[in-house]
């Protein structure tokens, strides 16, 4: 696929002619990734061989990425000062924390939301001092904000009241019925400098890499599945950059936070659609789940048609078979059947539910 | 009738009789939201002999009909709606399309141009009753041409008033333009500076008129001053 060409050898864009060009802008577009195309030509001296009129397609994507980027430089640094006075040392996770620690990942990329680790004793602190400095509770039904609180591993999504930016507060990385979930104690912070918001806690570049597998790796519905991918070869082949034994680090971590499974899924799609380096002999001593030869046929297929910007280009009946396997997968993950027959059943009531009152979300014609 | 963009649907489905005013609103909102490499005012822009007019106004001060009736007298237009300050050159570049007319606006460039060529009546938009004026062959021929700002002149339409023409103060203008612009809070530095390098090369002035005839000499008389 053309997205993925290009991602992996960003100079082939020199030869692309104006359907292709045309095809790329759509697919990366799709996929959220202009921004981070338009990084990568950067950094590899591409930039100049490109016709404007193709360009400004990746250079306006950089100029939205570097306008969220400092609108949420700007929250980090209100929450740190906010939560400091109760203190309360909140760790930034995933996008923000790319930015604060200035891993390459940040370039072009369009941030949505900030997410933030605090300790599961002090949440209901965090949440009532948020509430004084206007960080609200978006409307939420009574059952949605009991399954928050019940299972899953942070509070329903706070909305700054003037401001409209979407804060995420987790107390762990996996739902608590996860059956891999585990004590969010063990995980390792690291404090970075940056030069507006000052000494950040971060989780530490292992953790980091755990992290964002788990995220991706647990997703029932992967809107931005190739971007994440992309994020995560962009971590690893930093951070290997930097210690050249730095999987094999991964895997005893992984084996050490008993995740194996899900760092085996990193590992495996990082190099089969990106190229991503890995060792083979690192990966051999991860401790995952043995599958048969059958299932790993079929659950390359399903990741394998995932890993693709949703487009109608791109769209066959194989990848919508693939996204409804994974969204089924993604909810066996998070919950035992138990927990999650009487949740889908709930869930499916409200939905019908909703229908009939409320309207979609549209935007307003100029 | 609906508009994708990308697979996507941004809009409302509006009715069928529509569609062609949904596809000029649905182009303006895909360039507003998404070409980041320009600073971009909500403005019309027009030029002649090589010097270029901006006209940013809020909705209702007649930006359109008066925009309408330079296109219609010789002038080239570059956008009836989106002033595009490229970031990198400073240059306006154009973007040509029909210039959208609503309600009152529609009869009175009909009887001022009577060879003018519109589209159909669309009745009932969001907008009132919306017609598409065709511009100009050597505005669409050259559509590709950018051109350096000049002048920028806030219109306003006042009935039975006598023309006033008064320069206006930089710093004055550079407040309007930027409560104007649809993307300056997007472009953070990038988007100050670009507006700096504008405001230093044009001159502004703030312009009532209730005649077209007398507003087209003013135009053209301030170009060639």
């Amino acid at each position: 696929m053309l997205l993925l060409t290009i991602l992996k050898n960003p100079d082939e864009a020199k030869n692309l002619n104006e359907l292709e060009w045309e095809l790329l802008v759509r697919q990366a577009r799709a996929a959220n990734l202009l921004g981070r195309l338009g990084y990568l030509f950067e950094l590899n001296n591409v930039s100049q061989f490109i016709d404007d009129i193709y360009l400004w397609h990746f250079t306006a994507a950089r100029q939205l990425s570097e306008k969220l980027k400092t609108t949420a430089l700007r929250e980090v640094d209100e929450l740190k000062s906010a939560l400091n006075k109760i203190d309360v040392q909140p760790v930034f996770l995933k996008g923000a924390a790319y930015i604060l620690a200035d891993l390459p990942c940040h370039h072009g990329r369009l941030m949505s939301d900030i997410d933030l680790l605090v300790k599961k004793e002090s949440l209901s602190k965090v949440q009532n001092h948020l509430l004084l400095f206007g960080w609200v509770s978006t409307p939420i039904e009574d059952y949605d904000r009991k399954y928050y609180k019940t299972w899953m591993h942070e509070i329903p999504p706070l909305q700054h009241a003037s401001r409209k930016t979407t804060l995420d507060v987790h107390h762990n990385i996996l739902p608590l019925t996860n059956k891999n979930t585990i004590d969010p104690n063990l995980l390792n912070v690291k404090s970075v400098y940056h030069s507006w918001c000052g000494n950040i806690l971060t989780l530490d570049p292992l953790d980091a890499v755990i992290h964002s597998s788990v995220h991706l790796f647990t997703e029932s519905e992967f809107h931005n599945a190739l971007r994440d991918l992309s994020d995560l070869d962009m971590l690893l082949r930093h951070f290997k950059a930097q210690n050249n034994l730095f999987i094999y680090d991964l895997v005893d971590r992984a084996n050490e936070l008993k995740l194996g499974n899900y760092l085996a899924l990193t590992l495996r799609y990082t190099s089969l659609v990106l190229s991503t380096p890995i060792d083979s002999d690192a990966t051999a001593k991860l401790n995952k789940t043995n599958q048969s030869a059958v299932s790993t046929v079929f659950w390359d297929f399903c990741f394998m048609h995932i890993f693709t910007p949703i487009h109608p280009s791109t769209k066959t009946w194989k990848t919508v078979f693939a996204s409804n396997i994974l969204y089924w997968r993604g909810h066996m993950l998070r919950m035992p059947l138990k927990l999650l027959i009487p949740h889908l059943l709930m869930k499916s009531y409200m939905q019908i539910k909703d229908s009939f009152k409320k309207a979609p979300k549209d935007e307003k014609l100029p | 009738v609906n508009f994708y963009f990308d697979g996507h649907r941004p809009f409302k489905p509006l009715p069928y009789g529509q569609a062609y005013a949904m596809l000029e609103w649905g182009m303006n909102w895909c360039i507003a939201n998404h070409a980041h490499h320009f600073l971009i005012l909500h403005s019309a822009v027009l030029e002649k002999n090589g010097k270029s007019v901006v006209l940013p106004a809020p909705q209702g001060s007649g930006k359109s009909t008066l925009c309408a009736a330079l296109a219609g007298k010789g002038w080239r237009l570059l956008s009836d709606e989106l002033a595009l300050i490229s970031l990198k050159t400073g240059e306006l570049h154009p973007c040509t399309k029909p210039i959208n007319l609503k309600n009152d606006s529609i009869n009175i460039i009909k009887s001022f141009l009577p060879d003018s060529v519109n589209s159909n009546l669309f009745k009932d938009t969001h907008k009132g009753t919306v017609s598409l004026f065709k511009p100009n062959e050597h505005s669409s021929s050259r559509s590709w041409q950018a051109c350096s700002p000049d002048f920028v002149i806030f219109p306003r339409y006042i009935k039975d008033s006598s023309i006033e023409l008064k320069p206006m103060h930089q710093s004055e203008a550079f407040i309007q333009l930027i409560e104007n612009s649809f993307n300056y809070d997007v472009l953070g530095s990038d988007g100050f500076e670009a507006m700096c390098a504008f405001t230093d090369k044009v001159d502004f002035y703030q312009f009532s008129y209730s005649s077209l005839d007398d507003a087209i000499a003013v135009f053209d008389n301030v170009i060639n001053e």
